[in-house]
């Protein structure tokens, strides 16, 4: 009963997250805030992909030698999940580390961390010449 | 003695979960950017505990590593490198 | 000796050959001679590759019985006689006629590529063709794979390595793009990622025959809504990879920001990745007429947009980039449709435009090297400076709008022929006309940069043109040629894809 909760718990906090991202994205200003939304995004989806590996009253999914086979299939989480969270945690740490060097040589030119000044849509017009 | 470590170990998922949420909220109100940055680990650090809760243990490990330290300390490079005079206004390459 | 072992060396040779690139990156002469051999292997593996499958690891699913020996006595009991021995536990290549066709396109493409990055830039630069080895091989993969979460992978290095690609060139304003695409490029990542995870799930699955087994088994209700939600984070994601509306801007913007040879491999993952996610929508959901519906009403969206907004622009590169993006809609036409012959013609336009817009890139590259500027308003009378440079690249524009004799006339014919069996000959209407209005397009600018007076303020610089540019253009325009005037031996082996795509 507790633990069903907890997956269901999981997957709330999964959603707020990804919607506490996405809004950061939508409407703070400063750029470091969007890029830490971003990451937030892709926490959000990593927590879900592991909540649904979970077990409710479940062990870890190491087969050790002294265990029962049945007893193991019937207790173990599921671990194809937890295999693509790690990949996805390594690829959004570099995604972020590249936006936040980009950040970087951007503020080096233009002095400002404003997303409306750096990527707003009135720069398109003037990017023409090489 | 034993009703309050079950009621601990139960409770420790949902604390986890509020550190996540209330985490990210007040990472992004802060106006003061480093500590913005900082406070990026506790979202970091509890999504650590959920993952292990969550009988992922390995996950747990990396979210640690990467959520706890090394996300934080690149957002902070960062802003310390952008709280500086920028070195040259406009000078695009051509 | 077995042919099924060139299949992992079609992504294994350009990993290799950018990583031997990088570290080698000080010795010019070297670097040179490894890329240029790399990029030759890239065409002619697929064509000496025979069809089959490849399972990483040998993981074999467990019917074929090679693991069968290495279980424990008690999980062998459980799984015998159930769906679980049809499941493939590792990640799976998959290699047919199909996907033969498409990547001995994409290997072409690559080898223009990294010739003519070689031959236009002083200095061999290493990074720079590393990057695109190491596009080339998340595009391979991305054709290849069988495993949906190998295919977000694969994504997100392309995502990355195409921001390298922007960063590298020296064109004003190219880091604030790069950012706004990685931004982009996070969240979209990041929904598919939802997609894939709430299809796995659902059905327990990462690989995509599987997850289709489970489906059509039963064993997942079809009108889960949760099943429709994680089509819409896919369509999402795929919409993201492909720049059809609402990322048309930024992914036009993308393509002006390369370099010629960069822009190639760009248009490139657009393409590609149009094809094998779209494939992947269409597998899982093909029993949804709402997804088919939402894919097709996209597509017919951004030709309309994509074509409009070439119109008012005033920067070749622009008009180039928003051309290719409304084209890319044909493609779509033809995998919203969702008839084996549609699904067809869809990829058949995909392999056409690979080389078409390609074409174009390198043409106009090489205007924007004897000119260094990107204004038509600014530009004219290239013709005596360039003749056979403008007469190649005429040709290609009449190739893009569909003029006989050439593939793109087939494909769009196809695609016509397509609509009218679905019912919807209004369909057919609108791309002939966006057909005319894009040769009218490509016509404008033609004029303008090579038929009228050159302006009195325009310096054209003194360096020849680079003859390795002419070479590629030539050969890209025969194939383009030979596949117009026989398409049966391209469009009978995509068609066999397409009926493994709609059937299993």
């Amino acid at each position: 009963m507790v633990a069903i909760t907890v997956q269901l718990g999981a997957l709330v906090t999964a959603a707020l997250l990804m919607v506490i991202g996405t809004i950061a994205v939508v409407y703070f200003d400063n750029i470091i805030k969007k890029i830490i939304g971003a990451a937030f995004i892709g926490d959000g989806v990593n927590l879900l992909l592991v909540s649904l590996g979970y077990r409710a009253n479940g062990i870890s999914y190491i087969f050790l030698q002294d265990m029962e086979v049945n007893s193991f299939l019937g207790q173990a989480a599921y671990p194809l999940p937890f295999a693509l969270v790690l990949t996805s945690i390594v690829i959004g740490a570099s995604t972020l580390a590249v936006m936040l060097a980009l950040t970087i040589v951007l503020y080096k030119r233009h002095g400002t961390l404003s997303a409306t000044t750096l990527l707003g849509d009135e720069r398109m017009g003037e990017d023409n010449d090489e | 003695m034993a009703d309050i470590n079950l009621l601990i170990q139960s409770a420790i998922p949902w604390v986890l979960f509020v550190f996540i949420i209330l985490g990210a909220i007040v990472c992004l109100i802060q106006t003061d950017e480093l500590r913005m940055a900082v406070i990026t680990s506790i979202t970091g650090f509890a999504l650590a505990g959920a993952y292990q809760v969550l009988l992922a243990s390995d996950v747990a490990l990396t979210q640690a590593v990467v959520g706890a330290a090394i996300v934080p300390t690149l957002i902070a490079l960062t802003i310390l490198k952008t709280r500086e005079e920028p070195v040259s206004k406009e000078d695009g390459d051509s | 000796m077995d042919g099924t072992i060139f299949l992992p060396l079609m992504v294994i040779i350009p990993i290799i050959c950018a990583i031997l690139v990088n570290l080698i990156h000080g010795a010019q002469r070297t670097t040179k001679v490894v890329a240029v051999i790399g990029a030759i292997c890239l065409p002619l593996v697929p064509i000496l590759a025979t069809y089959g499958t490849q399972y990483f690891g040998a993981y074999q699913p467990l019917i074929n019985g090679g693991l069968t020996a290495s279980l424990p006595e008690a999980i062998s009991s459980i799984v015998s006689g159930t769906l679980l021995e049809l499941f493939h536990p590792a990640i799976t290549y998959t290699f047919g006629p199909g996907q033969q066709v498409i990547l001995f396109i994409l290997g072409l493409v690559a080898l223009c590529s990294v010739v003519l990055s070689i031959t236009e830039t002083k200095k061999t630069s290493g990074v720079y063709l590393y990057l695109l080895f190491m596009l080339t091989a998340a595009l391979m993969a991305f054709v290849l794979t069988d495993d949906i979460f190998n295919l977000y992978v694969f994504f997100e290095i392309a995502a990355l390595v195409q921001v390298g690609l922007i960063l590298v060139s020296r064109i004003k304003g190219n880091y604030e793009t790069g950012l706004k695409y990685m931004l982009l490029g996070e969240i979209g990542g990041s929904f598919m990622l939802l997609g894939i995870g709430l299809l796995l799930g659902l059905t327990g699955n990462v690989n995509i025959s599987d997850i289709v087994m489970m489906i059509h088994s039963g064993a997942v209700d079809p009108t889960n809504p949760v099943l429709l939600f994680a089509a819409g984070m896919l369509i999402f994601g795929w919409l993201y990879a492909t720049g059809l509306p609402p990322f048309n801007g930024i992914k036009s913007e993308i393509y002006s920001k390369g370099l010629p040879s960069g822009s190639m491999l760009l248009q490139s993952f657009s393409v590609i990745g149009c094809i094998s996610i779209g494939l992947v929508i269409l597998r899982i959901f093909a029993y949804s007429s709402t997804v088919q519906m939402v894919i097709l009403s996209v597509s017919v969206l951004a030709m309309i947009l994509g074509i409009c907004m070439a119109m008012v622009q005033d920067d070749y590169k622009r008009i180039i980039a928003y051309l290719a993006v409304g084209e890319l809609g044909y493609i779509g036409v033809g995998l919203g449709l969702a008839t084996p012959y549609s699904v067809t013609a869809g990829l058949f336009q995909a392999v056409n435009e690979l080389m078409v817009t390609s074409l174009l890139f390198m043409g106009f590259g090489v205007v924007l090297y004897l000119t260094k500027t990107s204004k038509v308003s600014k530009l004219g009378g290239l013709l005596e400076k360039m003749p056979v440079g403008a007469f190649l690249t005429i040709i290609a524009g009449f190739v893009m709008a569909g003029v006989p004799p050439f593939n793109v006339f087939q494909s769009k014919y196809m695609l016509c022929q397509a609509a009218m069996i679905a019912g919807i000959p209004e369909l057919a209407i609108i791309m002939i006309i966006l057909s005319i209005v894009t040769f009218l397009a490509f016509l404008k600018i033609a004029y303008a940069v090579f038929l009228q007076p050159k302006p009195d303020d325009l310096e054209i610089s003194n360096k020849g043109m680079p003859k390795a540019t002419l070479v590629m253009m030539a050969v890209l325009l025969i194939v383009c040629l030979v596949i117009g005037l026989f398409p049966d031996m391209v469009v009978s082996r995509l068609g066999y894809l397409a009926i493994t795509t709609l059937l299993f």
